[in-house]
């Protein structure tokens, strides 16, 4: 979903999409940013990605990935389903109080 | 083409990893370090590229990737090796190729139903029992399957279970068009023949009910579609008139050209009326369409739908007995009460006819299946041989399989690969094998005495290559995959991948060249049982000089000739025949010699006198002067016939040995008096012959029989046979001239079967032959690939023991003892393989004895000469890897490891 949300910004190419993932969390979350990529591809299988190569402002050629229509729906989909759990689990923490 | 659409597809995953690693990098070096600090935090922080990619490419779904990898792979180790590609490729061709066509012909011969709609509502109507009268049998099926004229129109009106009966019979003509005559092979139907097949025409009409009405009634024939294309050219001849046996005809239609009639090997080239016989004929002596014990035609019918074969025969039964009984029976002169009793027994038999009627396929089918299941074994043993090579290719790759075990290849990821490489193999092989199923073809057909007997089996061999060829490719290859890939990863990293000769390896391998050779010793056994056979069938005295005899037939009255004015003709025939140069005898006589015919007849012999109910049967033959000369067959005592036994002469007669032993002459028969058929002894015997195979080269002894001038005969003949004697070189004149002397004489009059004797006994031969070619062939192949596969192991054997023999040797073994140690292995492979494949080679003869000719299938010296040849070709197989285990120097063994 974070991937997806990234993404969402438009046209993107991987090593763009992991530094933004670092800075949104703010380095929270930490993981081997080559796992980043079996990710991307299963979500461009599924179709919610698509990429093209172009050519990045320095010139060298990148794969850049944006979001399809499908991906836009998924995101909204699971935003949504996200903000129903987090709101479920924070109502249950706020009455446990 | 797919160049440009494989590379927009290829993702280039391996860029894009590049491509986030290098920025990473370059990150770092902006933030100040050295490049090689750089590398080692990008390395860090991203992970390793390779593994990510593979995970990526995971992800992707990598079946078609993979597969295409493999396929470039196996081509590049396959041409790496080149000798085991070359001899898998050879060895799997030819056994799938020769399946291939055998399988085609099995199924062309035995199993395609015909070319009509809804063949297995067809039923053939056979009645067993007794038929007194005359019966003419034996080209379409058995002689229990004939029935008269008036028979067969009583059942079409009183039948309710079918379609329709229809009724055939085979006529052979002499045709004429635009001046050319020739002789055909026709088939007289019944008007519902064509309506009961549901046969459509290629052109024009085919014949209809309307065309059986009345003797005569419609002069017309449908052509055969081959024949048509042959002798018309294709043209639209519809409307043209064709002089069949001197009566002018119309063509009114040609068959489909799939439609080839519905017996085996009897391709019509003319469809006519069946009552069109009693005008086309020309023989004062054909039975009429009324007579009720002339049998000769052969009957189907196509069920009504939803007609069970029971149903139907119930249906027809019944009346059929009720005309037996009340109409035929009492047509029965002379038959005994319990002959009579077993005529009006006579029942209907209703037999599956989608495939037609025919005598060769039932002939064929037990050698046919003997044939089949010969070359299966072929298969057999050559995939074991690819298998076997494969093992010891597997063994020799087991520590590069290994080694990528243990660096994480999955097993089912290995034998994928390995069984890609057999997928490429079993591809090349099925191209080659399309080669090798057409000479085997080739060779089949150049074995029949006419190559129509065979029909058009090409189309399924394509299908049936591939299947098999696949087939075998996986087979053969899923063995050795799965037996390599059992590798043992820790043993593989000490270096020792599968320990050398390690029972899970070579024991499998021995038990299959065990295996090859008792196939082989089966496929040799049963090829010299076949091909004694043949010798015995050829080899056998015949009793004749055949070499530079030339036989050929004439039947003028089927041109409408008189009698006389045909014996006219055969007088000038051979008058002009002999002065031919070359020529040096010509005779002739009314049965053809070796051709299956025979006359039989009683015979009445001076003195002898051994009761009422002797056995009196004797064939007889009516002759030119000349004919013992001509043939080559030995007077023994009196002459033989010369021009002034003609008709005004006194009657003579020449008996054979047997003739004079059957009937008590003893030695001084000349002289004495016989006569046939009544006691009136008014034949003076002036000659006896020593007896020689008349009829067929099969009779184990020639039966009794007497030759008369055919001049003297009570009607002269209207049909002669003439055999022709010339140097053997000049057989290529002699029959350039027999046709141009016919055709002087009368151009409508077809010659007959114009051929040598030699060519005649061949195509009396042709089963023998087939089989005895066909399996000597096979058998040669197999112990070839079986010799391959022996020597394949042996050697294999040697190399992995070098070690073992070299520490042998530097123990004080001799090289004889080395050599000694492989000759054992070789024995005891060939005496366990030989002591199997001889028990099943006799459990196989034992069904094949019918087609033996004389001998018995545990016949001592085939099965003798067999064992040598399979002794013979282990020696050959073990002589080299012996030699090289012999020559093994211990030092550089031991040092080997």
């Amino acid at each position: 979903m974070l991937v997806l949300k990234v993404v969402a910004l438009g046209p993107i190419h991987g090593y763009a999409i992991a530094q933004r993932l670092q800075q949104m969390s703010s380095s929270v979350l930490q993981v081997q940013q080559g796992s980043l990529y079996p990710a991307l591809h299963r979500l461009e299988k599924r179709r919610w990605l698509k990429a093209e190569w172009a050519a990045t402002d320095t010139g060298r050629e990148a794969r850049f990935y944006t979001l399809t229509r499908l991906g836009r729906q998924q995101l909204e989909e699971q935003r949504e389903s996200w903000e129903r759990l987090s709101a479920a689990i924070s109502g249950i923490l706020r009455t446990a109080e | 083409m797919w160049w440009p659409i494989r590379r927009r597809r290829d993702p280039r995953i391996g860029d894009e990893i590049r491509f986030h690693r290098d920025r990473l990098v370059e990150e770092y070096v902006a933030r100040g370090m050295d490049r090689d600090e750089a590398e080692r935090r990008a390395f860090l922080e991203f992970g390793n590229a390779g593994a990510i990619e593979e995970a990526v490419r995971d992800v992707r779904g990598r079946r078609l990737d993979d597969f295409r990898t493999d396929v470039r792979y196996a081509l590049r180790t396959l041409r790496r090796n080149p000798g085991f590609a070359a001899v898998a490729v050879l060895t799997l061709a030819l056994g799938v190729g020769a399946n291939a066509a055998v399988v085609s012909i099995v199924y062309g011969i035995l199993l395609k139903p015909l070319p009509v709609p809804e063949p297995h509502h067809l039923v053939n109507i056979v009645s067993p029992g007794p038929r007194s009268g005359s019966v003419d049998c034996g080209t379409i099926g058995r002689c229990e399957a004939v029935f008269s004229y008036p028979m067969f129109r009583d059942l079409e009106r009183v039948q309710t279970a079918f379609t329709g009966i229809a009724a055939h019979s085979v006529f052979d003509v002499n045709l004429t068009y635009r001046g050319e005559a020739t002789r055909n092979r026709g088939l007289l139907v019944s008007g519902s023949y064509f309506p009961v097949l549901g046969q459509r025409p290629a052109l024009g009409r085919l014949l209809e009910p309307e065309d059986d009405k009345a003797v005569g009634a419609s002069q017309v024939v449908v052509l055969g579609h081959a024949f048509w294309k042959r002798r018309f050219g294709g043209n639209d001849v519809v409307g043209d008139t064709v002089t069949v046996n001197g009566r002018p005809m119309t063509v009114v239609g040609v068959v489909q050209e799939e439609f080839e009639g519905t017996t085996l090997g009897l391709k019509p080239d003319v469809f006519i009326p069946i009552t069109m016989r009693w005008r086309l004929a020309n023989d004062s002596a054909m039975p009429p369409p009324d007579q009720r014990r002339a049998y000769w035609l052969f009957l189907f019918a196509r069920l009504k739908p939803g007609v069970s074969i029971e149903q139907a025969r119930t249906a027809i039964d019944t009346p059929y007995r009720a005309i037996i009984n009340e109409i035929e029976a009492p047509l029965q002169q002379g038959m005994s009460d319990q002959m009579l009793a077993q005529f009006t027994a006579k029942a209907i038999r209703l037999d599956a006819g989608s495939r037609g009627q025919s005598t060769f396929a039932v002939e064929a089918r037990m050698p046919l299946m003997l044939l089949a299941a010969f070359t299966a074994l072929v298969l057999v043993v050559a995939c074991m041989n690819v298998a076997n090579l494969g093992l010891a290719r597997a063994a020799s790759r087991s520590k590069e399989l290994t080694t990528r075990l243990s660096i994480g290849a999955t097993r089912g990821r290995l034998i994928a690969q390995l069984m890609t490489e057999s997928s490429v193999l079993a591809l090349i092989t099925a191209v080659v094998s399309l080669l090798v199923a057409q000479w085997t073809l080739d060779l089949f057909r150049g074995l029949l005495p006419d190559p129509a007997l065979l029909p058009n089996v090409e189309a399924p061999i394509p299908f049936v290559a591939g299947a098999l060829a696949v087939a075998a490719g996986l087979a053969v290859g899923l063995f050795p995959a799965l037996q390599a890939t059992r590798a043992d990863v820790l043993s593989a990293l000490r270096g020792h991948p599968v320990a050398p000769g390690s029972p899970r390896l070579s024991r499998p391998r021995r038990t299959l060249a065990t295996a090859q050779v008792a196939l082989s010793m089966v496929l040799v056994v049963l090829a010299g049982l076949f091909s004694k056979s043949l010798a015995n069938v050829m080899g056998g005295d015949l009793g004749l000089k055949t070499d530079g005899v030339v036989m050929f037939g004439l039947v003028p009255t089927r041109n409408g000739y008189t009698d006389p004015r045909s014996a006219a003709l055969f007088d000038r025939v051979e008058t002009e025949v002999a002065a031919l140069p070359g020529v040096s005898g010509v005779s002739s006589s009314t049965t053809p010699i070796l051709w299956r015919q025979q006359r039989v007849t009683q015979g009445f012999v001076e003195g002898f006198d051994a009761g009422l109910d002797a056995d009196r049967d004797t064939q007889y033959d009516e002759i030119g002067s000349g004919y013992f000369r001509t043939l080559g067959i030995q007077v023994i005592a009196g002459r033989e016939f010369t021009a002034a036994d003609s008709e005004g002469a006194p009657k003579v007669a020449i008996v054979n040995e047997r003739f004079a032993r059957k009937f008590g002459l003893g030695r001084d028969a000349i002289g004495k008096r016989m006569s046939p058929r009544t006691p009136a002894l008014d034949v003076e015997i002036v000659g006896v012959v020593k007896d020689f195979k008349q009829t067929n080269v099969r009779d184990a002894v020639a039966p009794p029989m007497y030759f008369v001038p055919h001049r003297q005969g009570t009607r002269r003949p209207g049909q002669m046979v003439f055999y022709v004697r010339s140097s053997p070189d000049a057989l290529g004149s002699t029959v350039a001239g027999i046709r141009q002397v016919v055709r002087g004489i009368d151009p409508n009059l077809p010659i007959e079967e114009l051929r040598t004797v030699d060519e005649t006994i061949r195509g009396m031969t042709t089963g023998e032959r087939v089989m005895s070619v066909m399996t000597t062939a096979f058998a040669l192949l197999a112990l070839v690939v079986a010799a391959i596969g022996l020597y394949g192991m042996l050697a294999y054997m040697v190399a992995q023991r070098t070690p073992e023999i070299g520490v042998r040797m530097t123990l004080g073994a001799t090289r004889r003892e080395v050599r000694w140690m492989v000759f054992r292995q070789v024995a005891a492979i060939t005496v366990a393989g030989g002591a199997i494949g001889l028990t099943v080679a006799l459990l196989v003869g034992r069904l094949a004895q019918r087609i033996l000719f004389g001998l018995q299938f545990h016949d001592a010296i085939v099965i003798f000469s067999s064992l040598t040849v399979l002794a013979g070709v282990a020696l050959v197989a073990g002589v080299v890897p012996a030699h090289r285990a012999a020559c093994v120097d211990p030092m550089r063994a031991l040092k080997f490891d």
